[in-house]
């Protein structure tokens, strides 16, 4: 077993960077995790904002915007100036500013409805337009109200009830209607996470193996080729291994309900099935490198493109349909599309799809495997 | 000496080939990544696909919502219809052919006639959703107007669909801004902190157990600082080169709107890429690890600041302000993000300034650590 021992300690020998990428990495995909869930989990929900309100009308419909206002969001005082204003918007300390004019009430009235309020959004934020449309709707309502013909004292609190309705949402299955286990959001971001670690780690190995001198050497040495290269299989496997295994234990620790769930159980296969992957991708990867900065470098461009288009960062809804069909050559894509159908999931009877994903990720392995191979013998020819 | 030393290493600078990958082809690639994810979304009209939902109506229901529906699917294009049975609905929206199913019942059920079910919560979920909800709040308040004073009913029924917009927009900034530009921020802020690798390389020329120039340079009675300002100033003059480089591509090739104050921004990008040389050139500078260990310390660095600065997901700021803000105000992406916002949203300069400033400290602290760390540096055996 030289091979595999020179493997091994070619790998302690760079065990300190690879272990700076490991927990660097690990921590990411912990915040991002964190960060994602807290926005996923606004969706069907009323969304809760801090609006700074400054009513200068003494009218009813005035008052009914502001008393509507508070019943879902905090409302805060405007600050003084401008200035502070601008303060509490840049450290975020209120989302929405809006301001009743003195004579709302009497235009409103009058049926002047065109730009009497005055509203400011934190430039950017997304959840402002929210608040925008609530206040467009329950003006819409009140003006109804009056325009058939009912006073506006009544008008302010029938459309403060009505603006109460809420649409009824149902579940086609029970399982549907949870909200994202927090497991989910952490085998998310694993395509990213093993893409690095994975061609960093096992690169490093394999380009030591690739200088000129040594691999003349280990050729013609007694030890066939066929067990040479097997104990270098056997290396990357322990590799890829270990590094799996880190993770999943790191996913017991945090998340046991979900990992000993089925769910946790087809998150931890579809990890492996992409580790496989991400290990022959930094094979395919290591055929175009020769130092260890071009390794990094390659690294990152292709964690980095590999996640973005295969909708590790961005959701797959945002992108545009030709980027979409593209996306389809990435295994990252065929990752995504698991971990999003085992969230359905409630018994390995129903995972017919899945495994057909867990297929796909597989065969992107064995074809990134077969080309750099490929590859591998038309350098040996021309070398 | 100053400019010999300058234009050589200029020279040398540029001639690797790795370095200026990092520097200016990488920021590219991702910015054309970031263009090809965001598409749709940065050409500020959404382009909302046709939602297809199944419409399951008992006999006897009202038509009001069915109505309701065919006008949004003739006039807005918003969703596509498809009238069908209860059973074959379900089968419809397990295959994933519909994104929703409204049943409308003849009976009053709890919550109202129309109810919409769903198998997840995307958002042609949310759309649908807020489809139903908005028809509810109009059926309700008609149901009041027909009690209250039937008359009016008529006057009312002209005021559904009329669109009005009663806001306008306060006067704290007239620059429109897309969620989506903070991400191209971002990547400003890591092209920047690219030039760790060129800051590690002029470390690496000092450390004499790391390379044979430094072994050279550590042995000749020329003073160290001497040496060091123009190798400093030819690599902050590329890396600004190739920053300037990677935000004209963004700007004029990839149409993105980064502002309209761009000698400002440029003097950022100088600013970020002082403080990202100085970074790689700290990390260089500490003990005598590997180079290798250095260079993964710079790359994880690099990546973990522009991380925490939005360029992989978006709302960090935000995300960080509440649980951590003290990173906000310390990690060199974030405030460089952070200013490239503050000159785009804001009139005054003083929320830019401050970021400057701030970037600027750091760049003096790292600066002067690293060369703390370099100066007088013996050796008794490499």
């Amino acid at each position: 077993m030289q091979v595999f021992k020179v493997f091994c300690k070619v790998l302690s020998k760079h065990k300190s960077s690879i272990l700076i990428y490991i927990v660097i990495y690990l921590m990411i995909s912990l915040i991002m995790s964190r960060s994602i869930q807290q926005t996923g989990e606004l969706k069907f929900t009323k969304v809760s904002l801090k609006i700074a309100v400054e009513n200068q009308d003494q009218g009813e419909v005035g008052k009914g915007l502001v008393a509507f206002l508070e019943k879902n969001n905090k409302i805060k005082e405007v600050p003084a100036d401008q200035e502070a204003i601008k303060d509490a918007m840049y450290y975020q300390e209120i989302d929405y500013v809006l301001v009743v004019p003195g004579n709302f009430t009497e235009q409103f009235l009058l049926g002047k409805t065109e730009g009497i309020l005055e509203g400011t959004a934190v430039p950017g934020s997304s959840t402002a337009s929210l608040i925008e449309n609530e206040i467009q709707q329950y003006l819409n309502t009140v003006n109804m109200y009056l325009k058939a013909g009912i006073d506006a004292d009544r008008a302010v609190t029938l459309s403060s009830e009505d603006m109460e309705q809420q649409a009824a949402v149902e579940f086609l299955e029970e399982s549907d209607a949870q909200s994202l286990p927090a497991g989910f959001y952490f085998f998310q971001y694993i395509p990213y996470v093993f893409l690095v670690i994975m061609i960093l780690g096992l690169g490093m190995v394999m380009n030591t193996f690739r200088d000129k001198e040594l691999a003349a050497r280990n050729k013609c040495s007694a030890m066939s080729f066929f067990q040479q290269n097997l104990q270098f299989i056997l290396g990357c496997i322990l590799f890829t291994l270990g590094v799996f295994l880190f993770f999943m234990i790191t996913a017991f620790c945090l998340y046991s309900d979900y990992m000993f769930s089925v769910k946790g159980l087809l998150s931890a296969v579809n990890a492996l099935a992409f580790s496989v992957c991400a290990a022959s991708v930094a094979w395919f990867c290591v055929q175009f490198v020769r130092s260890a900065p071009e390794l990094s470098m390659m690294s990152n461009v292709i964690s980095l493109s590999f996640s973005f288009l295969g909708g590790v960062f961005v959701p797959m809804d945002l992108m545009s349909d030709g980027v979409k069909q593209a996306s389809k050559f990435i295994p990252s894509y065929w990752y995504m599309i698991a971990n999003q159908e085992i969230q359905k999931v409630e018994s390995l009877a129903e995972t017919g799809g899945i495994y057909q994903s867990f297929l796909i990720v597989l065969l992107f392995a064995l074809a990134f495997f077969s080309v750099g191979l490929l590859v591998n013998r038309m350098k040996l020819r021309t070398a | 000496m100053f400019f010999r030393l300058y234009i050589y290493s200029l020279k040398q600078t540029s001639r690797q080939k790795l370095i200026m990958f990092w520097s200016l082809i990488f920021p590219i690639i991702l910015g054309t990544l970031f263009r090809a994810a965001f598409g749709e979304f940065l050409e500020e009209e959404v382009i909302f696909h046709q939602i297809p939902v199944a419409y399951v109506a008992e006999e006897g229901a009202s038509l009001a919502f069915e109505e309701t529906l065919n006008l949004l699917e003739e006039d807005n294009g918003l969703v596509k219809i498809v009238r069908t049975d209860g059973e074959e609905a379900e089968i419809l929206l397990k295959e994933e052919k519909v994104e929703g199913i409204f049943y409308n019942r003849a009976s009053a059920a709890e919550k109202g006639n129309v109810s919409l079910t769903v198998t997840s919560q995307e958002m042609s979920q949310s759309i649908l959703s807020s489809i139903l909800e908005q028809y509810q709040r109009v059926f309700h308040t008609m149901g009041n107007i027909g009690r209250e004073n039937p008359a009016g009913i008529e006057a009312a029924v002209k005021e559904i669909g009329q669109q009005r917009q009663y806001l306008t927009e306060g006067g704290i900034t007239d620059t429109p801004k897309s969620v989506m530009t903070d991400y191209f921020y971002a990547l400003i802020a890591m092209d920047c902190l690219m030039g760790v690798s060129m800051g590690l390389q002029i470390a690496i020329n000092y450390k004499a157990n790391l390379s044979n120039i430094a072994v050279r340079r550590v042995a000749s009675g020329t003073s160290r600082f001497g040496m060091l300002m123009p190798d400093l100033a030819a690599r902050i003059t590329i890396q600004f080169l190739c920053t300037v480089c990677s935000v004209c591509y963004l700007t004029f090739a990839m149409k993105i709107s980064l502002g309209n104050k761009f000698g400002l921004l440029l003097l950022t990008t100088l600013v970020g890429s002082v403080v990202g040389i100085f970074m790689g050139f700290f990390i260089g500078a500490i003990g005598t690890y590997k180079e290798s260990l250095k260079e993964g310390v710079c790359v994880c660095c690099m990546m973990l600041s522009s991380f925490l600065a939005g360029l992989m997901v978006g709302g960090m700021y935000r995300f960080l302000e509440r649980y951590a803000p003290i990173v906000n105000r310390i990690n060199p992406a974030s405030l460089i993000v952070k200013s490239l916002y503050s000159l785009n949203i804001y009139e005054g300069y003083e929320r830019y300034t401050q970021c400057m400033i701030s970037l600027l400290v750091i760049a003096i602290l790292l600066g002067t650590g690293a060369f703390a760390m370099i100066r007088r540096e013996r050796y008794a055996s490499i």
